[in-house]
């Protein structure tokens, strides 16, 4: 189970933060991203030298530019279990034999396994670096950029600011039930219904009156959305050799 | 239901996502059309909610995947088919960008199993005739899980050829979807159990509930027989063309499968394969002999139209209970 | 600048009128404030969002400067007259203190650098450039107020509405939020039951009962009348 609020709050302790990686414009970040994600994902089933390598490499930028990258590779691992449902089955199933570079054989389920967790910490890992490198306006504006519709990219800034409503509703609701309720550890399944209800009705009016705040604050649904810092010169010769570097790396692994 | 990147081939995560833009495009102009700047808070409202109860997560064994409350039916119902499937896209992509629960590159995939199956398709065919204009608590009970079922098997069902067909997991197409289906089905009754009780505390207390809800429409034979259409194709006939031209593809998958652990005779795949016997939907097909690559594409196509048929059946079923309960009310 | 109101109605939910055949005149002078006094449910919060355009008025009108309501553009309008909600938290929705006050100006269609010097300029007012990089959820509620504050400054308005300002602050945020509003510099119109708080603030007051003025004139001679706040529901 996620803790939005926790991970919310690790992700904005990032943002705060000084390094250039956070400074580096967001649209070639993001479009970095989308290559090495295609990158990663392309390896073979028993390609496990080249995982490995791409697997490294979110979490060294995070450690040379300063993130967290034990704490990066915590979240990381929130992705991990149901890879591993699906790579432990690859254990029963596939026994062929994968030669290894310093001689013998490995079962190819297992092989596969290893595999698969190193393309969940590489694509994983890669993304939530963006995101603790990126505030969210800036990765709406890099959408803005890429003509990602307008209406789809204002969900996605309103779901934002109203997933701490909801989350601080659901709270004070559950801490009045259990305060009438001393006795009551679970809420009974014949309460979810209004309960739920009733957060929906909660969050719903207090979404509302944000909204008219951002009203009253020349915000309109139909404005266009800014867009994103244009890169400089140099972060788009730096994002285009990286992104050449990726592909060379990627053809000799 | 969140795949993630690992679980996906790039042609998959390509395909889908191409897929996926195109419904974008289609509702964000069904949007333009009748846009209502009312409903924006409402939408993002909404989207946090399905978000927040999407947090509770069952890990189901042997997929990869794991299984939670889908929440577009319920969407769909208060925002109409196009908003509801612009906030599933919202919420999904919020997930795969700030808490890695389901990757970027899988992000086609992912609002293709949870959003269009509910918003396209379950809802306006399933939900909406059975729960009817005057919106009794029966109806709207019995029609949100009905649809609810029909989504999240329809996901379920998705999310098993595009892991199969990207040639991840070893696992055979019988075990697979059998594995799915039960744990997807029994979710599908929390869920509709859940839709059903907001919808209807909705309506309840608030009042002008009608005036945010899309309006009513006919939803025509026609247009279910093509959105059915879609959907078949793109799983079943899309994705096994596509697996045909790779060598890792589904054929890999079913010949190590079917063949050569059966060769191996070992107690684990023994188990499975008696438990893929008994349980899988369409054994035959899996199991295709020579011709895998037609298997397949057969195989899929039929196994979408299955439940294409099994979703009008109940549809069906329903009205013609209501026609005669409409008929012995005229004849008192 | 001048508001009037004529025989304005507005209805809640469920056909309850909110304002009544509301009529009356606010004109204020360049640093006037006005107190808009009267118990829960009077018509206080409506009264505000009606003059923003924020709730539909069933029949009557509303003039801003003698101009209806109707025939201002919504975006001039919005420029012009600020507004600060009762919950804090309903009016801050950005990351960081910075970010939110610089949503407002951002809307106004000036240069990135003008946008920079009006924050900066706001949040130094209100004594908030050490919170600039600190998350909103992090602030307490009597910062969560300058902030708002801040955030409507940065687009200089002509009049600030404030709905309930000292809801949930307690008396040293109390007191600095008066302090904050001497320093604003906009006409205000503030709507409250805090009897000591208006009289401190606004001169001259308007007192609502049941979607209607019940009385208005000058706010240390109406506040004296017992009998009256007594009727109205504010003793």
């Amino acid at each position: 189970m996620i803790d939005p609020i926790s991970t919310l709050s690790i992700h904005s302790h990032a943002e705060s933060k000084s390094s250039v990686l956070n400074e580096f414009a967001p649209l070639p970040k993001m479009l970095l991203t989308v290559l090495f994600l295609f990158l990663t994902v392309s390896f073979q089933r028993y390609d496990w030298t080249g995982t490995l390598i791409f697997a490294g490499i979110p979490f060294g930028l995070a450690w040379i530019t300063g993130h967290d990258a034990g704490r990066l590779f915590r979240r990381t691992l929130i992705a991990l279990p149901f890879i591993l449902c699906a790579g432990i089955a690859n254990c029963f199933f596939d026994r062929s034999a994968v030669a290894m570079p310093f001689g013998g054989t490995m079962p190819g389920g297992f092989v596969s396994l290893f595999v698969l967790i190193f393309k969940t910490l590489a694509t994983a890992g890669c993304v939530l670096l963006l995101s603790a490198s990126t505030p969210m306006n800036d990765l709406s504006g890099a959408m803005a950029s890429l003509h990602i519709p307008c209406v789809l990219i204002l969900q996605i800034q309103l779901m934002f600011r109203y997933l701490g409503l909801v989350m601080t509703e659901a709270a004070s609701m559950k801490t009045a039930y259990f305060l009438r309720n001393p006795e009551c550890r679970h809420i009974p399944v014949q309460d979810w219904g209004h309960l739920t209800g009733h957060l929906f009705l909660r969050t719903v009016e207090r979404s509302e009156a944000v909204y008219r705040a951002m009203q009253c604050r020349l915000f309109h649904a139909g404005t266009p959305l800014p867009r994103s810092r244009a890169a400089s010169g140099p972060e788009r010769m730096m994002a285009v050799s990286t992104g050449i570097l990726l592909i060379f790396l990627r053809c000799f692994l | 239901m969140h795949m993630s990147d690992a679980l996906i081939s790039p042609a998959v995560g390509g395909a889908m996502l191409a897929v996926s833009a195109g419904i974008i495009g289609y509702s964000v102009r069904a949007i333009r059309k009748d846009f209502k700047e009312s409903r924006i808070p409402l939408m993002g409202v909404s989207g946090a909610f399905v978000f927040a109860a999407q947090m509770i997560n069952f890990a189901i064994p042997g997929t990869g995947s794991s299984g939670h409350i889908a929440g577009a039916v319920l969407l769909a119902a208060l925002l109409g088919p196009a908003p509801a499937f612009i906030v599933m896209a919202g919420v999904l992509l919020i997930q795969a960008v700030l808490f890695a629960d389901g990757g970027l590159l899988a992000y086609g995939c992912n609002l293709f199993n949870m959003g269009f199956f509910g918003c396209f398709l379950s809802y306006p065919f399933v939900f909406h005739p059975i729960a009817g204009k005057d919106g009794k608590p029966g109806r709207i009970f019995t029609a949100g899980i009905a649809a609810s079922m029909a989504a999240l098997l329809c996901g379920a069902f998705a999310v098993t050829i595009e892991t199969l067909v990207s040639g991840i997991t070893e696992l055979p197409f019988g075990v697979f979807a059998a594995a799915m289906m039960p744990i997807h089905a029994a979710i599908a009754i929390g869920e509709g159990l859940a839709t059903s009780f907001v919808l209807l505390f909705v309506r309840k207390n608030l009042p002008d509930f009608e005036s945010v809800k899309q309006e009513a429409k006919r939803f025509s034979a026609a247009g279910m027989v093509w959105t059915f259409s879609l959907a078949a194709l793109v799983l079943g006939g899309g994705f096994s063309l596509l697996a045909s031209g790779k060598p890792d593809g589904l054929e890999w998958s079913i010949e190590r499968t079917a063949g050569t652990e059966i060769e191996n005779g070992s107690a684990v795949h023994g188990f499975f394969a008696s438990l893929s016997d008994k349980l899988a939907l369409l054994p035959d097909y899996v199991i295709p002999g020579k011709n895998e690559q037609t298997g397949t594409i057969f195989c899929g196509i039929a196994g979408a139209i299955l439940c294409a048929a099994l979703i009008c059946l109940c549809v069906s079923i329903i009205r013609f209970r209501k026609q005669k309960q409409e008929i012995c009310h005229a004849g008192k | 600048m001048k508001v009037s109101f004529r025989q304005a109605t507005v209805e809640r939910t469920g056909h309850i009128p909110a304002l009544n055949q509301l009529t009356c005149d606010l004109e204020f002078g360049a640093k006037g404030a006005i107190a808009l006094l009267g118990a829960n449910g009077a018509g206080k919060s409506t009264f505000l969002n009606a003059i923003l355009g924020l709730c539909p008025l069933k029949s009557g009108e509303i003039e801003i400067d003698g101009t209806r309501l109707q025939e201002i553009r919504t975006h001039e309008l919005r420029r012009r007259i600020g507004m600060i909600f009762q919950n804090a938290d309903d009016q801050l929705f950005s990351q960081t203190v910075y970010e939110d006050v610089a949503f407002g100006p951002t809307h106004l269609q000036i240069s990135d650098e003008e946008v920079a010097e009006r924050v900066h300029h706001a949040m130094d007012v209100m004594g908030i450039t050490a919170l600039a990089k600190r998350d909103i959820i992090r602030l307490s509620g009597g910062e969560k107020r300058r902030v708002s504050l801040a955030g409507i400054l940065a687009m200089q308005p002509d009049l600030l509405l404030l709905d309930e300002p000292t809801a949930m602050l307690d008396p040293r945020g109390c007191r600095e939020l008066s302090e904050c509003l001497n320093k604003f510099p906009a006409a205000k119109l503030i709507a409250t039951h805090d009897l000591v708080f208006a009289e401190k603030l606004c001169p001259q007051c308007v007192i609502l009962k049941d979607g209607s003025v019940f009385a208005e004139g000058k706010t240390e001679e109406l506040l004296k009348d017992e009998a009256m706040l007594m009727e109205c529901g504010l003793a």
